[in-house]
């Protein structure tokens, strides 16, 4: 099936009526989420799986938690902007220029820019998500448990060195991740490993509680220290649309920051986050003038938002056809698929070509929505931030309690998350990145099974890794980000050291 | 406070299997409104009791999730 033909085929399915509904409701909670700081999408995703289950139907419910993720990314930038606190991880670097224009009386400009970049980009994300994800799923149809293995590596090294600012925290987040998921019954043996005799651990943790806990719970934990003392610039937005000269000065780096937010996405590994963060450098860089950045310059919000929408989108590639989730939030969609009984990988394209093409019709939908949400409709976010924090932190607790419980029906899992969520809130504050933790604890389960499967192809022989030529290059990649790392490691070492006793001296 | 905030909620889970889902419930809005936000009176009361009402609204009457009854409610 071509891309056009199952695109139509797609859009026949999404505009039933149900399925319109949700994706409505997956944009409306996602802006919501978005909107308030201290609530996440992958934190909002992991409380709605449960009633996805409920829902019974794959497709919708998929549809729905997309929905949430690239609804997210729109509204996190209208807190950055009006409040100064990102709404949203992505939205970080929305906050410097945004909060700067609506000082000085621009709001609605920044607001509008940042829908209708986020609008641009969402859409081409997804309109490349259309044909790359076909030819890239019939290519990964190739790929053994030997491919397998090596490519889940190279994600895991890339979500760890594309993380945070120390690259040693991250790779002790994802070994921790994957020290997690090797808890439960051997998947070949059948033997128990780190049970300590205990019932509630011979099915391994589940996915949904260490997720809840840490990106959840963990979060509330931690925002109870910086209370959020921020004032609303202003509550009346007027001038949504931008002047010709706002166009005239942001249509490129719209276009800039939906390439590079693309790109990343598609890494396995990347994310909105980093592609926010990498197009406000690049925008900065480019420009004529630098200094006007940081005392709001609109490139400084158009980019940044741009990016991380198309990253949002693009991020779907590597999780629907390599089976391999690139950040939290897309990890939570990834499990989401797998209660379903549905596996993301390479077959899923072939498998389900329905769910396939009604999510992705779903998100072009998804879009228009959320622009008319984020646009006209941008009132009635402002309104939403002025219900104070200490009456919404203790609703998520609930809510995340009452989400982990429905799983199995058993409070254990909710003593269980609490733990998480205190080690969530123990690490945050040692400025440990989660995002390698959660990824690794999910791949931990892919990495298993291929190696375990491929050295019983090989009999136990560990050649098979780079004797065959996919697998080779994967961990060439590896081997040489590694290298180069190292060299670079050693290379600050010896150029700050003289640098500094210069400066003593 | 996140301390005080985790020990709560720990409290909190290992209350929810012997007391109900619901009572436990007020509890923790009650204790965290007063313990750890250090709300008004009116707030503490009012929140407590619409939060505690919506909830069992919402997830009992209209959902039906199961939640865990325990000795009282």
């Amino acid at each position: 099936m071509d891309a056009f033909s199952g695109l139509w085929s797609g859009f026949a399915l999404a505009v039933t009526p149900v399925n319109l509904l949700f994706a409505l409701i997956g944009a409306t909670l996602g802006t919501a989420v978005g909107v308030l700081p201290g609530l996440g999408p992958a934190a909002t995703i992991s409380l709605l799986l449960p009633l996805s289950y409920a829902l019974g139907n794959a497709v919708t419910s998929i549809i729905m938690l997309a929905g949430i993720y690239y609804g997210a990314m729109y509204g996190g930038s209208t807190t950055s902007i009006l409040l100064n606190i990102p709404g949203e991880a992505a939205s970080v670097v929305t906050c410097i220029d945004g909060y700067q224009m609506a000082k000085k009386g621009r709001a609605g400009a920044a607001l509008g820019m940042a829908a209708i970049g986020s609008f641009i980009a969402g859409t081409g994300g997804v309109v490349g998500l259309t044909f790359v994800a076909p030819p890239l799923s019939a290519f990964a149809l190739k790929f053994g448990p030997a491919e397998y293995f090596s490519l889940t590596i190279l994600g895991l090294m890339l979500a760890t060195y594309l993380s945070g600012k120390s690259v040693i925290k991250g790779l002790i987040m994802a070994i921790l991740g994957l020290l997690l998921a090797t808890v439960g019954m051997d998947p070949v043996t059948g033997n128990m490993r780190y049970t300590f005799g205990l019932l509630i651990l011979e099915d391994g943790f589940d996915f949904l509680t260490l997720g809840m806990g840490l990106f959840g719970i963990g979060e509330i934990f931690t925002s109870l220290e910086e209370k959020m003392k921020a004032e609303l610039v202003t509550t009346r937005i007027t001038n949504l649309w931008p002047t010709l000269r706002d166009w005239a000065i942001s249509k490129w780096s719209v276009v800039r920051g939906s390439l590079i937010g693309f790109f990343v996405g598609l890494l396995p590994g990347g994310g909105a986050v980093i592609a926010s963060l990498l197009a406000y450098a690049v925008e900065k860089r480019v420009s004529k003038e630098p200094e006007k950045f940081g005392s709001g310059a609109l490139e400084g919000v158009a980019s940044p938002e741009s990016a991380n929408n198309s990253a949002a989108s693009a991020s779907f590639i590597p999780m629907l056809t390599l089976g391999i989730p690139g950040n939290p939030a897309i990890a939570m969609i990834f499990a989401a698929l797998l209660i379903q009984g549905v596996t993301p990988g390479p077959l899923l394209i072939k498998d389900h070509p329905h769910l396939f093409w009604a999510v992705i019709a779903s998100m072009y939908i998804g879009n228009v929505m959320l622009l008319i949400l984020n646009l006209p409709l941008v009132g009635l976010w402002v309104q939403m931030l002025k219900v104070p924090y200490s009456i919404l932190a203790p609703v998520i607790l609930l809510i995340c309690s009452i989400g982990v419980y429905s799983m199995k029906n058993d409070v254990t899992d909710v003593s269980l998350m609490v733990i998480f969520g205190v080690l969530g809130y123990v690490l945050r504050k040692l400025q440990f990145e989660l995002g390698p933790l959660l990824l690794a604890f999910v791949l931990g389960r892919i990495l298993e099974r291929s190696l375990r499967q491929a050295l019983l192809i090989s009999r136990g022989d560990i050649s098979i890794f780079i004797t065959k030529p996919i697998s080779a290059f994967l961990l060439g990649i590896v081997g040489l980000m590694i290298l180069t790392s190292v060299i670079w490691a050693i290379y600050n070492r010896f150029r700050i050291k003289p640098a500094a006793s210069a400066k003593t001296a | 406070m996140g301390s005080t905030g985790a020990g709560v909620m720990f409290l909190y889970s290992l209350a929810m299997g012997w007391m109900g889902f619901f009572s436990a419930t007020f509890l923790l809005f009650l204790v965290w409104l007063i313990l750890i936000e250090r709300e008004k009176w009116l707030t503490v009361g009012l929140v407590s009791v619409l939060g505690t009402l919506s909830l069992f609204l919402i997830f009992t009457v209209f959902l039906k999730v199961p939640l865990p009854k325990g000795a009282f409610f």
